[in-house]
């Protein structure tokens, strides 16, 4: 039975520091790993090959999805519940009361119904990373979600995602695990990639330089699908981003508050 | 391999019976277990392993004890009597869930 000295183990915890995670979740993490390791050396496999080999199961972006995923179930799964279950309250208490609604009572019967889509809204999360690591869309944009002045035809449109300013070949990346519906040079918006995410959201990405990656790919968070470019109808280097959700074009920035 | 979808509704009644049988486990050791239980076809993945155990901490089935084991911290998980019951409960419910397929599915003992 291998034991991993103090260095080895030291190898790591460095891995897993990158991740960011708490402590507890960590710490917990860094032993599963460390038994992983121990068995490849077990069967044979010297520690650097079982190091190097774990470390790679072990992206940071899964160790990060799975924080993600812990979160989910212990927090905001439970405190979903407890939403639906006073929405319900509440709409049980509005439709049941025999008190002729005055004017103010619009307020009390719209609550639950609003509480009802944001439960909707959070079942899923929805696709809100940047799509340029490391860079804040709200900072980093040129043209904003919805009504504005079209930049080659000069006339009010209804813009359907949001432009993010970054030079040619600035690596763009998936905002959300998801499978590659289109990939390709999609006319006046340029080189484009479409992916599709659970839950009927869909992440659209315009003017690419190039995409590097196909149609029926599948994609984890963070995975980068092509460049920075200025194809199609583009007056210069910029990322269109899209979010819909069942086919609605969404505001991504709306998506992040 | 078994699919996705048939790991994910039994994974709660496997992980409760484990802990159930062992009194106390660690995660790791729980997917060593799965995994030579079932020739590696019971795929347990850290990623719905680790989120399920923290809720089943969080529900009552499951406490946490941390020990130092080959000079590193090692949390282990022990069940509760909420847990016993539990996994006895998912367990027969099981039973009959298999019986119900047998006959929903026609399926004779090869």
């Amino acid at each position: 039975m291998t034991i991993l000295t103090k260095p080895q183990v030291a190898h790591v915890e460095a891995h897993l520091a990158h991740a960011g995670l708490p402590d507890g979740l960590s710490g917990e993490l860094l032993d599963h790993l460390c038994c992983a390791i121990e068995q490849e050396i077990d069967k044979g496999s010297t520690f650097d090959a079982a190091l190097s080999e774990t470390l790679q199961n072990w992206p940071i972006r899964h160790l990060q999805k799975l924080h993600r995923d812990v979160r989910f179930t212990t927090k905001t799964k439970p405190m979903l519940y407890r939403i639906s279950a006073a929405a319900a309250l509440l709409a049980g208490i509005a439709f049941l009361s025999p008190l002729p609604w005055p004017a103010e009572a619009d307020h009390v019967k719209t609550l639950p119904i609003e509480l009802a889509t944001t439960v909707n809204d959070f079942l899923f999360e929805p696709p809100t990373a940047s799509p340029i690591a490391g860079v804040d869309m709200k900072n980093n944009l040129s043209s904003g979600f919805g009504m504005r002045t079209h930049p080659y035809f000069k006339r009010k449109v209804f813009h359907k995602g949001i432009d993010l300013k970054a030079p040619t070949g600035t690596p763009v990346m998936a905002t959300a695990d998801g499978q590659v519906i289109f990939a390709g040079d999609d006319g006046d918006y340029g080189i484009s990639v479409r992916i599709l995410h659970e839950d009927g959201y869909v992440t659209v990405y315009h003017h690419l330089h190039d995409h590097t990656v196909q149609k029926g790919d599948q994609l984890l968070l963070g995975q980068t699908i092509g460049a920075v470019g200025s194809t199609g109808l583009s007056t210069g280097p910029h990322l269109h981003y899209e979010v819909r959700k069942d086919d609605v074009p969404m505001d991504p920035l709306a998506l992040l508050d | 391999m078994y699919s996705k979808e048939l790991i994910k509704g039994t994974l709660r009644t496997v992980v409760l019976r484990l802990i159930d049988r062992e009194g106390r486990m660690y995660g790791y050791q729980m997917t060593k277990r799965v995994s030579d239980l079932s020739d590696g076809n019971y795929k347990l993945t850290e990623g719905s392993l680790y989120p399920l155990l923290h809720k089943l901490v969080k529900d009552g089935m499951l406490t946490t004890e941390t020990e130092t084991v080959n000079g590193r911290p090692r949390r282990y998980y022990v069940i509760t009597a909420a847990g016993r019951a539990a996994a006895t409960d998912r367990r027969d419910e099981f039973r009959r869930f298999l019986l119900t397929m047998q006959r929903l599915l026609d399926l004779q003992p090869e």
